[in-house]
């Protein structure tokens, strides 16, 4: 699921601080981003906006960051529309709705842990890698 | 890339998987045709008609056949049902009824088509049956009243028992409930606009049952299909929304097919 390959050169401080505060960014909108998923999204994406010019360190971990929030906003997404549909449309309660909710909780519980997990690693120089978005940051964010 | 590819497809797998084992646990003490299962489902459907054969004979009138199969794939067909996986079971009887069996059975009795003023009423009965069975209606409203334990346990009887009987008393004279004669109603709309059918006439037939002279008996669809009247307002309302545009449904005579 993480993994920790060596990364090109040594990130310099801001470097480091950088890529950290893409996780913390986040983590700081999960509260609101709950209800609104999109929330999450925006807070990485301008994160990541703001740093494209940085460093590969910093660049490569913003990607990490907004490429997971991605799928995060798709899966919550889900879960916000289909709750919608129960509430205000002709959706019904369902063995379905419920088990998905509970697969979103799981997911969002997993990619929260490996934030923080992340979060703290990269703040001190450590390269960290994700199951799925490793690989996918490796492929877009070139040096 | 196709490292990335590789885990996105486990992922995706996982994800289903996960979704899909929860989804097996009853959280909302689920009540719907899959926790009964489509096999019982038609193995009580078919014994409830075995039931209903030794009471009823089944019409023989070729033509009246012919002309009912055609208005049932033709509302199907419009509909993207499929005309076939729809039994549509005619008795002769006096009755004037027509009801909904479990698994996808639709039965109707010569007394109601002879008291339709045309084909195109029958179509709005018939819409309207489909109507029960898109929803789901029979199912649940067992369920409901018997329980599941009960269904599975009827589903291994043999036909002629006083239960089944019962049963089929149930489900051909007593009311589905105002909630699912609505759904059905709505659904009736669609299928007959979808069709090329006014459903104005499943208004008129509404109407005009509801309004049989008093002291003759009350028809049997009535009594498991409330308030009629209202119901009729509501489907010439949503008639006059429409553009027209409908096609006919039978060039024949269809009193003579009775003849």
């Amino acid at each position: 699921m993480i993994q920790h390959p060596p990364f090109p050169y040594e990130p310099n401080e801001s470097e480091m601080e950088k890529a950290s505060s893409s996780y913390l960014m986040s983590l700081i909108a999960i509260m609101v981003g709950m209800p609104m998923p999109i929330v999450n999204l925006l807070a990485t994406g301008i994160f990541y906006l703001g740093n494209r010019r940085g460093g590969y360190f910093t660049r490569w971990h913003c990607t990490q960051a907004m490429l997971s929030q991605i799928t995060i906003f798709i899966v919550n997404a889900g879960t916000v529309g289909w709750t919608l549909y129960i509430f205000f449309g002709a959706g019904e309660l369902s063995n379905y709705y419920i088990a998905y909710l509970i697969t979103a909780l799981l997911i969002n519980l997993v990619e929260f842990l490996m934030t923080i997990y992340t979060a703290v690693k990269t703040r001190k120089g450590v390269h960290v890698e994700w199951w799925f978005w490793g690989p996918m940051t490796n492929a877009i964010c070139k040096e | 890339m196709k490292k990335a590819a590789i885990q996105l497809g486990i992922s995706l797998l996982l994800f289903a998987g996960i979704w899909f084992a929860l989804s097996r646990i009853d959280f909302v003490g689920d009540t719907t045709t899959e926790t009964i299962g489509r096999e019982t489902e038609r193995r009580i459907g078919d014994l409830l008609l075995k039931q209903l054969e030794m009471k009823y004979q089944k019409a023989d009138n070729d033509s009246l056949l012919a002309v009912i199969d055609m208005i049932h794939r033709r509302i199907c067909e419009a509909n993207g049902l499929d005309p076939d996986s729809i039994s549509v079971h005619v008795f002769d009887s006096s009755t004037i009824n027509a009801a909904v069996l479990p698994g996808r059975n639709v039965i109707i009795f010569t007394g109601l088509l002879k008291y339709a003023d045309n084909a195109a009423e029958f179509a709005g009965v018939h819409a309207h049956e489909l109507g029960h069975i898109a929803e789901n209606h029979v199912m649940e409203r067992m369920i409901n009243e018997f329980g599941t334990t009960i269904l599975l346990m009827m589903s291994g009887m043999d036909a002629g028992s006083e239960i089944l009987a019962n049963i089929l008393r149930i489900l051909t004279t007593t009311a589905f409930s105002r909630e699912q004669e609505r759904e059905a109603d709505l659904k009736a709309i669609e299928y007959l606009e979808s069709a090329g059918i006014d459903p104005v006439h499943l208004g008129n037939f509404l109407l005009r049952i509801s309004t049989m002279e008093s002291g003759r008996r009350v028809p049997e669809w009535v009594s498991t299909h409330p308030d009629t009247r209202t119901r009729a307002a509501e489907i010439f309302e949503a008639g006059e929304g429409m553009d027209g545009g409908f096609e006919p449904l039978y060039d024949g005579d269809w009193e003579a097919l009775f003849e």
